[in-house]
């Protein structure tokens, strides 16, 4: 056990946990475990696997998909999905499961320099910070969105008393994270503003390149195609969060380029 | 007489060379400082005011200005952008950044002065309670010590323990901080000459980091390894808060001065000085004693027989 007083302590620990991770290849028969796609999944979740399987695709790593009902409550980290089942691993998360494959060797970002690693960085940030908390926020606070969509759904796969538990209890845990990231107060428009800004920042910096570092797909491409295509393709009450992504036309081609190259095999 | 509107800031008072002790406030000052707004700042002491409990309380023109948007959307209104002359790109890295400071080492600095334990109880409170006035002081330090924890506890409610949740937290922030240092390199700013809206956020965050004297602060001996970023923190505290700066300075100075005055000891109170005093009051208080129970006695008869001596003669 590592010293925790100092701060080398504090980054031994997380380099031990990568050692105790990278000791053997990829596994063969990894399982990625999710919500089930077509009546129980909700748009954050959706993006994160989305995310997490474009990942895995780009990286060339071989997994299944499994659908449980209960995704969330198996996690390693309460209500983080998706989760990855690695030979004796359960990961959580994109950024985990991102650092997981990289322990094994497998990594999209090998190739980029300093400075870019850093853009890699922030930009992942701000994706997991702005983009994720807007699709929060309109499935979970904007009262309509939750009364016609999210409550249906959410409590579709549950039987009669569970059913308004759990949805009582996640929606009080959502808003609870809205409130304290001083989200909750935020009005609509204000919130689609947050997200126009963002799509303008990773446009701008995405420009006129085929992805957003040069030639070859990174993790911030599978990051920012599992969030956007989700916007685009689930559909909503009404289609202004999808508007707002499709006026940005470099990441709509962005999203189009990664599916073709990706997905578009497997639904051939 | 037409007024011309002014920003009005409601802040904690500063300390440690920082112009204020909350880094919501150091926020707010730094934005004012780097654009130049007019900036009308009260020292207060009372959050009663406010509807969210807490200072900076910020207005224009008798309007509250309740985060940073509202705030840099008014001084954009008064052609005082602190993001002038940046490009589409840097804005655009810009945004991440902040969006990254503020997930990663907003935790670290709420996780460093509430949730832990010797630094709650030994620092953070008393700070804060002595900063505050009296009914006030019973209540707010623990209404922001709830708050904080309510926070960490929400964003971190996938982990069980509290050390999980430092590990994680202080590992992001290291990690942020690398990042930091790095991209800063050896400029002046984070964009070149001239402060910015990201060098405003992050010195905020950084600063209470580096300069605040917590007991128990792993962030601060990291910080203090990254030699740019101190540099770059003394040089904003500086140029842009001077009279901090030097209040500071005064205030360090005086305490030499003090601890100085404290080595030289004036001669009536050295050891040696103390001790010839005692030696000569017990000799003095022997020979009275002695002259009382008369093992000393003077004779006057060889005066007086000298004095008849004189008179025959």
């Amino acid at each position: 056990m590592p010293d925790l007083q100092t701060p080398s302590g504090i980054l031994t620990k997380e380099c031990l946990r990568t050692q105790i991770c990278g000791e053997s290849d990829w596994p063969k028969n990894t399982v990625l475990y999710q919500p089930y796609e077509t009546e129980q999944i909700l748009l954050p979740d959706n993006s994160k696997c989305l995310s997490v399987k474009t990942f895995l695709k780009m990286a060339g790593l071989e997994f299944i998909v499994e659908a449980r009902e209960n995704a969330e409550y198996m996690s390693p980290h309460r209500g983080k999905v998706p989760f990855i089942k690695a030979g004796l691993f359960l990961v959580a998360d994109f950024e985990p499961i991102v650092n997981f494959a990289q322990s094994k060797g497998y990594s999209l970002s090998k190739h980029l320099d300093e400075t870019q690693k850093w853009d890699l960085r922030v930009y992942m940030a701000l994706v997991n910070n702005v983009l994720l908390n807007a699709e929060i926020y309109v499935t979970w606070n904007h009262e309509l969105t939750y009364k016609e969509l999210t409550k249906p759904r959410y409590s579709s796969v549950y039987p009669f008393p569970l059913n308004h538990w759990a949805i009582y209890y996640k929606r009080r845990e959502m808003l609870s994270h809205l409130d304290v990231l001083d989200w909750k107060k935020k009005s609509l428009d204000e919130v689609f503003k947050e997200v126009e800004k963002i799509c303008q920042s990773l446009s701008t910096f995405l420009g006129d390149k085929s992805y957003f570092f040069n030639e070859k797909p990174t993790e911030l491409d599978a990051l920012v195609f599992g969030h956007l295509f989700s916007i685009i393709t689930t559909p909503l009450l009404n289609n202004r969060f999808a508007a707002t992504v499709r006026a940005y036309d470099n990441l709509v081609q962005l999203c189009v380029r990664i599916e073709t190259e990706f997905y578009q095999s497997r639904i051939l | 007489m037409f007024k011309f509107p002014q920003l009005e800031v409601e802040s904690w008072k500063g300390d440690w060379g920082l112009p204020s002790i909350d880094y919501k406030c150091i926020e707010v000052l730094a934005f004012a400082r780097f654009t130049n707004a007019p900036i009308n700042i009260n020292l207060s002491n009372n959050p009663f005011k406010s509807t969210t409990g807490h200072l900076p309380i910020v207005s224009y023109n008798k309007r509250l200005l309740l985060n940073r948007d509202s705030l840099i959307e008014c001084l954009d209104k008064q052609n005082l952008t602190p993001n002038f002359g940046l490009s589409g790109l840097q804005l655009a890295e810009e945004h991440a950044v902040i969006s990254m400071i503020d997930a990663q080492l907003e935790p670290a600095l709420l996780f460093a002065w509430w949730m832990d334990e010797t630094n709650c109880l030994n620092f953070t409170r008393p700070l804060y309670r002595n900063a505050l006035k009296f009914p006030f002081n019973w209540y707010y330090p623990s209404a922001y010590e709830r708050a904080a924890k309510q926070k960490i506890y929400t964003l971190y409610n996938h982990l069980d323990s509290d050390n999980d949740i430092m590990t994680e937290i202080y590992a992001e922030a290291i990690k942020c901080m690398n990042g930091l240092e790095n991209r800063l390199g050896n400029n002046f700013y984070f964009f070149g000459s001239h402060p910015t809206l990201l060098d405003a956020v992050a010195y905020s965050y950084l600063g209470p980091l580096l300069k605040a004297p917590l007991i128990d602060n792993k962030l601060q001996s990291h910080l203090t390894t990254c030699k740019n970023l101190c540099m770059w923190i003394d040089r904003i505290t500086r140029e842009y808060f001077k009279i901090d700066w030097q209040a500071h300075k005064c205030n360090e100075r005086k305490k030499i001065e003090e601890s100085k005055q404290m080595n030289i000891i004036p001669w009536y109170k050295k050891d040696e000085t103390k001790n010839v005093f005692i030696g000569l009051f017990t000799i003095i208080t022997m020979v009275i004693y002695s002259f009382k129970i008369g093992l000393i006695s003077v004779s006057f008869i060889l005066i007086f027989s000298m004095y008849d001596t004189y008179q025959i003669l």
